[in-house]
């Protein structure tokens, strides 16, 4: 088991990352593959998506320290081609700032250097909501 | 940008920023509390303002406390603007 997926508190089938890489200064890259098992469950991309960037945004935000975080408030949201089974997706994340114990992210996704969505997300830790 | 006009660009920040979807900049007083008691703002939009305060004015705000004293109003978010941007802008 990778350093991430001992971080990432989320297991199969709610893994929606399939990789998350060494988070840097202010961001981090991950894949999200999009496998046919996930078209035995009721597979919405879009959200698919978003929990994606939230796991990899939760990796930057608390995974050093092992803490579980929880998505607290979605905005921008927006999908430009939904991801197809088979779609390996590219994520990026970077940290716009922290007040307190909330955390501001910037995501986008890509396929083949193509845009595909982005959102801005805004984690915390358990019981650090609004 | 005197006072007047940065409060007034303050304002439409906000009402852009936070969808304010029944609300105008002309809606917002000068001393109307941002968070209880006014406009009832949370924690998350008080982070969109630390994000507006860095993206539009190159301000970096990371204490809560101070974000805090300075978020009360648009008024006082506009002293603190006003204060902390750099003097190249303010002659502007």
């Amino acid at each position: 088991m990778t350093s991430w997926q001992k971080e990432l508190p989320h297991q199969i089938p709610f893994r929606a990352v399939s990789s998350i890489g060494s988070p840097e200064e202010d961001s981090v890259t991950a894949g999200s593959l999009i496998s046919a098992n996930d078209a035995g469950r009721d597979f919405s991309p879009d959200f698919w998506l978003v929990e994606a960037m939230a796991q990899a945004a939760g990796r930057m935000a608390f995974g050093a320290d092992a803490l579980p975080g929880q998505l607290v408030a979605i905005d921008r949201y927006s999908v430009e081609q939904p991801p197809v089974i088979g779609d390996c997706v590219a994520l990026r994340v970077k940290a716009l700032t922290s007040l307190g114990n909330l955390h501001r992210f910037e995501a986008t996704a890509m396929i083949d250097d193509v845009q595909i969505a982005s959102a801005t997300l805004t984690l915390s830790p358990p019981g650090g909501s609004p | 940008m005197t006072n007047e006009q940065l409060r007034r660009k303050l304002k439409e920040q906000l009402v852009e920023r936070l969808n304010f979807e029944d609300l105008s900049a002309d809606d917002i007083e000068d001393d109307e509390p941002l968070f209880a008691g006014g406009l009832e703002l949370d924690s998350i939009d008080a982070l969109e303002i630390v994000v507006m305060l860095e993206s539009e004015f190159g301000i970096k705000i990371r204490n809560e406390e101070s974000a805090r004293q300075h978020f009360r109003s648009i008024a006082t978010l506009a002293d603190f603007v006003e204060e902390r941007r750099p003097q190249t802008e303010k002659a502007g």
